[in-house]
């Protein structure tokens, strides 16, 4: 196995374009590094990509937009508070990703790429709008998070491709994002469903956006837009948190595994649906009561 | 086997060795530094039996590579901490004191979670010490018990004293 540790982007791509053999890219390493244990394959290529400015950078802008690269760790992403103020809901999804000792290394690149339909911040990243910036010898594209995981384990990644960063966009007046998962046990443990909502609110507290992301009840982690649709410039009351739960439901397409039965699974995404859509509301109308964004 | 020249300071002393490009962090210390204050478990990131510190960071030393590792890395393992007076010091005797039925496997990655807890959240709640102990598989004592010695380590290292 050979490794590489290349300083700057142009360098890591050329190493991709170059390389004849399988190659695989190191960020955290906490999926990889497990994976490789026994492989010595002499023709493997291992590139770390920590080394790299525009993978590391992580930027949060007074509008609330951020760029996150995609080597960013964890516990960087977790322990800033500006961060945690715009994009709670994002944050809690980023802190349940694993022990302490597991924030330390692993990375947002990673987990996305890793291509888990249970991985904790894809809903939240869905839910965010978030774009990812694909970079390759041949140029750069821009795609929406939700296209990236294709399938259990694939992404679109094409051959000489590199997940570079993430995107999120500025935060309009009276927005925030919840995220709420259940696991078997608390910690160190994978969600057997997740639920994010990223919502704006108008001054008359109807709702003027909501975004709504599953994760761990079908192959690869959506947004259910037929939530979204039916939300858009309603008034917040019971009975919309009840259509909720039922398109939630609908919508959601579980397997039955060790964890959990496809009904549970299904049962448990409407409610964490809805308490995930009144976290959000009472984070927004705290923070809207606190003219949080004047 | 592609060997890479690496150089790196643990526990203070510099290292300039030759490492193999799939060699982990944990072999490095245990079979090369031949390092009787680090063990390996899982070797998956679960059990934290391997835990370190790397640049401050606790990390499991089965998930790095020595080859990651460059002349800036600072590698810190629990043998350590029984070295000198001081905050270190009031974690292993805290241990020692508090939480006797741990054995030598758990205990070295405990302490060093317990001092990186202890310099990020000086007075940590009991919900943080259990968020810590989640990266632990121990199970020689009983978590209730865990809980109370780091509480222990904090008032002591928040009394100061050597």
């Amino acid at each position: 196995m050979d490794y590489r540790q290349p300083l700057t982007l142009a360098e890591a791509l050329t190493l991709l374009r170059d390389a004849v053999a399988p190659v695989h890219l190191l960020a955290g390493g906490t999926d990889l590094i497990p994976q490789l244990r026994g492989v010595n394959d002499a023709k493997l290529t291992l590139v770390d990509l920590k080394h790299i400015k525009e993978l590391s950078e992580f930027i949060i802008r007074a509008d609330g937009s951020v760029v996150i690269g995609a080597a960013v760790s964890a516990q960087t992403m977790k322990t800033n508070r500006d961060f945690n103020r715009f994009w709670p809901g994002l944050h809690d999804a980023v802190a349940g990703m694993g022990s302490r000792q597991i924030m330390s290394r692993a990375t947002l690149g990673g987990n996305i790429c890793h291509g888990s339909p249970a991985a904790d911040t894809v809903p939240a990243l869905i839910a965010a709008g978030a774009m990812c910036r694909i970079c390759s010898s041949d140029g750069e594209r821009m795609v929406p998070v939700n296209e990236v995981i294709t399938s259990p384990g694939k992404t679109c990644l094409r051959k000489g491709e590199i997940l570079v960063s993430v995107s999120l966009p500025a935060r309009p007046l009276r927005s925030t994002d919840a995220y709420l998962r259940i696991t078997p046990r608390k910690k160190m443990d994978v969600a057997i469903a997740s639920v994010a909502v990223n919502l704006t609110i108008d001054e008359n507290l109807c709702v003027m956006q909501c975004s709504v992301a599953l994760g761990a009840v079908a192959p690869v982690a959506f947004a259910v837009s037929e939530a979204s649709e039916f939300m858009t410039g309603q008034r917040v009351d019971q009975a919309m948190m009840a259509r909720l739960q039922r398109t939630v439901r609908q919508a959601s397409r579980p397997i039955d595994d060790i964890r959990a039965t496809a009904e549970y699974r299904t049962q448990v995404a409407g409610v964490l649906a809805v308490r995930a859509f009144e976290m959000a509301f009472a984070r927004v109308t705290e923070n809207t009561s606190r003219d949080q964004y004047s | 086997m592609t060997l890479l020249k690496r150089e790196f300071i643990v526990n203070g002393c510099t290292n300039e060795m030759e490492v193999s490009s799939h060699e982990t962090l944990l072999n490095l210390l245990q079979q090369r530094l031949q390092r009787d204050d680090i063990n390996g478990g899982c070797g998956r990131g679960d059990c934290g039996a391997c835990t370190l510190l790397l640049n401050g960071q606790p990390v499991h030393a089965c998930l790095v590579l020595a080859a990651e590792l460059t002349s800036a890395d600072v590698v810190e393992t629990a043998g350590n901490m029984t070295l000198h007076a001081g905050n270190d010091r009031h974690i292993v005797n805290a241990y020692q004191d508090h939480a006797p039925g741990i054995c030598d496997f758990c205990r070295p990655g405990l302490w060093i979670s317990t001092k990186a807890l202890l310099s990020e959240v000086p007075a940590p709640t009991d919900q943080q010490i259990r968020e810590m102990i989640a990266g632990h598989l121990c199970y020689c004592t009983s978590f209730d018990q865990l809980v109370e010695t780091v509480n222990v380590a904090a008032r002591a290292i928040s009394e100061g004293g050597t």
